[in-house]
């Protein structure tokens, strides 16, 4: 279990990031006002920029475990509180996007990878490498291009029921989809020239019996193991889909700090995206350690 | 990323297949090397070859794709044709920025983990591992909105998440070379360290690493484009696709050519780079060498990476 000296590190680099860039950090944060000298140095003693760096971040890290991200340099709202007020939305679409990764991505492999070389798997393997190309971003303007503006099925923004979230779910789970379906089929492949396979065949069981007993349980293992890493594309997805769909949501007020200069924000913003991030991959490597017995000798360790 | 272990899920097919393999070139590799060719060449010609100005406003606002404008042109009357062969340029070169600069640094720090005392090895890939904790595209946007943009930090920001991939490949390969006789009569032979590490094992981990930089490289266009789609990186009258998606997102009514020109771009670069990175590592005749037990496991890996996507 590593995750605790990982969350260290991700927590020393944002404090870091503040630090590390050529500059008084307080200029830094009054960057684009008319700050008079003595506006720096009264900044200056309120961040505790005059103690040694080491006191500094231990502060820092005190604070963070302690709920408190800081305040908003432009409307001096606490970030903590800005960002629980906006996560429901973001997991909501990540949720989402989710299920719409799973539900493309797992037939499509399942369907290409007990039926390999034929047209069903060369359709599915060129939809998966054209969908991993495709910007996501993009794919969320061809989507309301298409459905929103030409047939004016779905509403192109804002948030609203059932119907706003169709199109920012498939944008940012279509890449995720073919990822699923790739690795998938990757890993049906690789089982099914076993030789356990074979001689499950010859013991006269059924495909199907074959299929849901040894092979799927196998072959799961690379795609459980992706889930987890990807999970941080639909979280750093989120930023672009929320923007260009008019979401409030986590990925939005970085994306407002970031043109703000807001670093408070953009700081906490990305340290709790992360955590997260660390979080879930932990979740993924229990349900790997579940489905994939063998792992868990090396898990622990 | 919370122990070695996690890397093995990281180690792709097409990894697998490159190691100690030579590479072929096959007829269907030379016509995506062609198209590559094609679109590289258009960007770096774009100066001579594109028919007007990419910033030369006209009085022809938002005209459909026609004979005097290709693609059309945008809310300003620029040409959309000429943007998109000049809107390549910072995001190719930055994304191959970031690619050679994570593959030196990367590779270095991965021979150096692999041959030194445990601990180095250990402080090292635990960095690597924290590193691993951002997902790539907040780490850039981290990096970018506290220092600011350019070509040169943005391919920097970049490469800091593809580091940690080069130097986990390179140290789990480079601890099995270790093991070879050669490495060991080398070092009874009193060559120095680094002597061995470039002389004996750095030849050894090339395939891999070769394969990973091409992965890397779709995935680099992609956080690129990102990056200058959430405005982060060049500033508007210069024409980048990311950018140029972004602006054309007001006039999806009214001029669907702005986006979809610069969209079309950037996946027809990303498609290629990773065609190209398969077609490299797809030696068709399947090795059946398993160096290590867990090597059906690597059936994840690198394609995360590898397909451009790994994470963002």
């Amino acid at each position: 279990m590593l995750a605790i000296p990982v969350l260290l590190g991700v927590s020393i680099i944002t404090f870091a990031t503040l630090h590390l860039i050529p500059g008084d950090p307080a200029r830094t944060l009054l960057f684009g006002t008319e700050a008079t000298p003595q506006q720096v140095a009264a900044l200056r003693q309120q961040l505790g920029l005059n103690r040694p760096m080491p006191v500094q971040y231990w502060e820092y890290l005190d604070r963070l475990l302690h709920g408190d991200l800081g305040q908003s340099y432009v409307n001096q709202v606490s970030v903590a509180s800005e960002i629980a007020q906006r996560l429901p939305s973001t997991i909501e679409l990540a949720f989402a996007a989710l299920v719409v990764a799973l539900a493309i991505g797992v037939p499509a492999g399942l369907i290409a990878g007990t039926r390999p070389g034929t047209w069903l798997d060369r359709a599915a393997t060129s939809g998966a490498v054209l969908g991993v190309a495709i910007p996501y971003f993009w794919l969320a303007l061809l989507l309301v291009l298409i459905f929103s503006v030409e047939l004016g099925l779905v509403p192109s923004l804002g948030v609203g029921g059932f119907t706003s979230m169709i199109l920012p779910a498939i944008a940012l789970g279509w890449g995720f989809a073919a990822m699923i379906a790739r690795l998938l089929r990757a890993g049906l492949v690789d089982v099914y020239s076993q030789p356990y396979v074979a001689a499950a065949r010859a013991r006269g069981l059924s495909d199907r019996r074959i299929l849901t007993t040894t092979v799927l349980r196998n072959a799961c293992g690379p795609m459980v193991a992706v889930l987890g890493l990807q999970i941080g594309q639909l979280l750093a997805g989120a930023v672009a889909i929320e923007v260009i769909f008019g979401r409030a949501g986590i990925g939005s007020l970085l994306y407002n700090a970031i043109s703000s200069k807001d670093i408070p924000t953009v700081q906490g913003g990305v340290l709790f995206l992360a955590v997260i991030y660390v979080a879930l991959n932990l979740v993924v490597d229990v349900l790997k350690a579940i489905i994939d017995p063998r792992t868990r000798r090396t898990a622990t360790s | 990323m919370t122990s070695d272990t996690k890397w093995w899920q990281w180690a792709a097919p097409r990894l697998r297949r490159a190691s100690g393999q030579r590479m072929r070139l096959t007829t269907g590799t030379w016509v995506i090397i062609g198209l590559l060719l094609l679109i590289v060449g258009g960007t770096a010609l774009a100066p001579w070859i594109s028919p007007h100005s990419p910033t030369a406003v006209s009085s022809a606002l938002l005209a459909g794709p026609s004979g005097q404008h290709w693609f059309g042109t945008d809310n300003l009357g620029r040409d959309v044709f000429s943007r998109t062969l000049w809107g390549g340029r910072v995001s190719l070169v930055s994304a191959a920025l970031a690619v050679i600069i994570a593959t030196v640094v990367g590779t270095a720090l991965g021979l150096l983990a692999g041959y030194s005392h445990r601990l180095v090895s250990a402080l090292i890939m635990r960095a690597m591992d924290i590193v691993l904790g951002f997902p790539a595209l907040l780490l850039a946007l981290l990096v970018l909105a506290t220092a600011g943009g350019g070509m040169l930090p943005e391919a920097i920001a970049i490469s800091l998440s593809f580091v940690p991939v080069f130097t986990r490949v390179v140290y789990l390969s480079s601890l099995s070379i270790k093991q070879e006789g050669y490495v060991t009569a080398a070092r009874v032979a009193g060559l120095r360290a680094g002597t061995i590490m470039r002389k004996h094992i750095l030849p050894g981990v090339r395939s891999e690493v070769v394969v990973i930089m091409t992965s890397a490289f779709g995935w680099a266009i992609l956080l690129a484009s990102t990056l200058s789609f959430l405005g982060l990186g060049v500033q508007p009258p210069t024409p980048d696709w990311g950018a140029d998606l972004n602006a054309g997102q007001s006039y999806l009514v009214d001029g669907w050519w702005i986006s979809v020109a610069p969209g079309a771009a950037i996946t027809l670069s990303i498609l290629l780079v990773n065609l190209l990175g398969d077609h490299l590592a797809g030696g068709t005749g399947r090795r059946t060498v398993r160096r290590r037990g867990t090597e059906h496991d690597a059936a994840a890996a690198l394609t995360a990476v590898a397909s451009g996507q790994g994470e963002l």
